[in-house]
């Protein structure tokens, strides 16, 4: 069969055989996928016949080709050798040649197959082990932390024993007085009770379940922070460091996972003081700094300290996984690389800053507006339902749980939503994104709903417009529904099926198609 | 290093022979050899039942570590290593010789086939060396051509 030879430079197994599925060509590679050498393929009446009983060859396929003609290919199989020790997995082809004959080739796929599992399984150890390590740096921080913890707790615990044995006194020598001095230990004790309690409530939250850390929602960053500060206070108060704290503005809304944006802020908080104490700082100081920058739309953490720096040449390796300047034993190693993870699955970044007069580590956070819009965008084409009707809607509330509830509303019907706590943010990204609906609240602060309905409208953006407001609150809608077009209101409190209604209503869409 | 894969040293003057012993796999790491600087490198590779693709590309990677002034020579070089050999080229580094390799014969009294030991000079011609067993002639069990093709390779 010299008119098959070419076949023999192919790097893949091939048979030539007839109608009755006897082998006329067969070339090495197939006498390598079979162990079978070219006597013992001579030998055989069909190639039928190098196939185990437990995985036979796909005759269904051969007998399409022989009465259809055309070609044909099998399913993802198992071959074993004819030496019974080796098994290759392979997809088999048929072609029908135009002298009557098929040719059968064999893709042997094992090393992707074999690649591919293996990568399976390495993926979800990395998985659990990235899950492990997460754990193992908060275990390490409270460690580290817990010096200063136990002095804060004895603190409120030697006030509540001294309060119990002056009780103890008073009850015994019933002074006249004593009514009021009672009641003073009852207060000092609950009070004592309550900063313990305090205490041990911050390192179960910073200990928080894994299962749930995959959730972000809309908070207020200012109480997030406030929370971090409180956990690392006690370690700061025992090494007489000063910690300060400054809000440039009011309404910092992120849509952020709490409990790692609180390991984050806890883990540079820690770092600062580390860094001061072991210097020896003269006046050691800590500044937290938050502040929107409005012009590339990002929302700033700014920590800074007055120690010793970040040298120029450790800046880029301090975010590498078991980096550490800290003695054996004292730091994982982790906390910076750990950090950065955090922010960048949250769209952000962060780095440490050049800076004279101490080390300085910048977090930014895509504003909320942008944020959620990518994150709901980004569902949704996971989801595979992004097309050009998917709805836009953005929401304007000060009050994030409103801002919650209403995404979770949106996230369940598959509308992208787009939230947002300040009236002018909003504007500023309407210029840049369109909406198909906009929800408002009426009542806010820096500028309440008409003015933001009105300010939407000299945009000449013409989506329909929603109020957002109490019943009570209805004389200010039919003041506005015809000055800014304002298309209807959802009455406060609400319900899932009343803001599917109002949206759905409001866009002249029948839910039910 | 993978946990089928086993090398076995030993260093003798100015040469390291070392013995394969398992699968050259994608796990397969040889830095262990790497580690050894000397002028000859024999490879006994006698005890590799198994080298896929992947384990090939880390034997190629590996080579080309080795200084290239040292010397290479491969003996007792398995039937799965000759096929792989003959299908890829850098398997045996240039310069680099084998000495000895496994050839499968057929014994049509006994209807068994056998791995052979041979020499590469007793190839002549690209025609495999009449081997006998207890008196009978047996028979080259493989295309001559495409099985030799690796001595044409090694010049």
């Amino acid at each position: 069969m010299e008119k098959y030879n070419l076949y023999d430079t192919l790097f893949e197994a091939i048979a030539v055989v007839d109608k009755n599925a006897k082998i006329l060509y067969s070339n090495h590679f197939f006498s390598t996928l079979f162990k079978a050498s070219p006597r013992v393929i001579k030998k055989l009446d069909t190639i039928f016949e190098l196939f185990d009983l437990h995985s036979p060859f796909p005759k269904d396929l051969f007998d399409k080709a022989v009465k259809e003609g055309g070609n044909f290919v099998s399913e993802e199989m198992e071959v074993l050798s004819t030496e019974g020790n080796t098994s290759s997995h392979v997809v088999i082809k048929v072609t029908t040649l135009s002298d009557g004959n098929f040719l059968i080739s064999f893709n042997d796929i094992s090393i992707e197959k074999k690649l591919y599992d293996k990568y399976r399984v390495q993926l979800e150890e990395l998985k659990k082990t990235h899950t492990q390590i997460l754990q193992a740096d908060k275990l390490a921080t409270i460690g580290e932390l817990s010096a200063g913890i136990s002095h804060e707790i004895s603190n409120p615990l030697t006030i509540a024993a001294g309060s119990m044995e002056l009780l103890t006194d008073l009850l015994d020598e019933e002074q006249e007085d004593s009514e009021n001095l009672i009641q003073g230990c009852i207060d000092d004790i609950i009070e004592s009770h309550n900063r313990i309690n305090s205490i041990i409530l911050n390192m179960k939250s910073f200990l928080h379940s894994q299962a749930e850390e995959d959730e972000r929602e809309y908070c207020d960053l200012e109480s997030v922070i406030i929370d971090s500060i409180k956990f690392v206070t006690p370690s700061y108060n025992e090494n007489n460091v000063l910690l300060k704290s400054t809000f440039e503005e009011k309404d910092l809304v992120g849509l952020v996972n709490k409990v790692k944006i609180e390991q984050v802020m806890v883990n540079l908080l820690s770092n600062a003081l580390d860094a001061l104490v072991d210097s020896k700082t003269k006046n050691p100081e800590v500044q937290v700094f938050v502040r929107k920058d409005r012009e590339s739309n990002l929302l700033e953490i700014r920590v800074s300290d007055n120690g010793p720096g970040i040298p120029e040449d450790a800046r880029e390796d301090i975010f590498n996984a078991f980096y550490t300047t800290k003695d054996i034993g004292e730091g994982t190693g982790l906390g910076l690389a750990i950090a950065s993870k955090i922010i960048e699955v949250h769209q952000g970044t962060l780095h440490a800053e050049d800076s004279k007069d101490g080390a300085s580590f910048l977090i930014q956070l895509p504003f909320i507006e942008i944020l959620s819009y990518a994150q709901n965008e980004m569902i949704q084409r996971a989801r595979d339902v992004q097309d050009e009707s998917t709805l836009k809607v953005m929401v304007l509330d000060n009050e994030v749980q409103v801002l919650n509830i209403l995404n979770k509303i949106c996230a369940d019907e598959g509308i992208v939503f787009m939230g947002s706590v300040n009236g002018n943010d909003a504007l500023k990204i309407l210029d840049d994104i369109s909406v198909d609906l906009i929800i408002t609240d009426y009542f806010m602060p820096q500028m309440d709903g008409g003015e933001f309905s009105s300010k939407v409208r000299e945009k000449n953006i013409k989506c329909p417009i929603l109020y957002l407001s109490s019943a009570s609150n209805q004389d200010v809608f039919l003041r506005d529904k015809d000055k800014y077009g304002i298309s209807g209101m959802i009455l406060k409190p609400f319900t899932k099926e009343e803001v599917i209604k109002g949206i759905y209503g409001t866009l002249g869409i029948d839910k039910e198609k | 290093m993978s946990a089928t894969l086993k090398l076995e040293t030993q260093i003798l003057d100015n040469k390291v022979e070392v013995k394969v012993i398992g699968q050259i796999d994608e796990d397969a790491s040889f830095e262990k050899i790497l580690s050894i600087k000397q002028e000859v490198y024999i490879f006994d590779l006698e005890e590799i039942n198994l080298i896929n693709s992947c384990g090939v590309r880390e034997w190629i990677n590996f080579l080309e570590k080795l200084p290239s002034t040292s010397s290479i020579t491969y003996r007792n070089v398995p039937q799965v290593v000759v096929e792989q050999i003959n299908m890829v080229q850098g398997f045996v580094r240039e310069g680099a010789q084998i000495e000895s390799f496994y050839a499968p014969y057929y014994n049509e009294q006994t209807d068994q086939v056998v791995k052979i030991l041979i020499n590469v000079n007793d190839v002549k011609d690209g025609k495999a060396p009449q081997k006998d067993q207890d008196g009978t002639t047996l028979e080259f069990d493989a295309i001559e051509a495409q099985y030799f093709n690796f001595i044409k390779q090694q010049g």
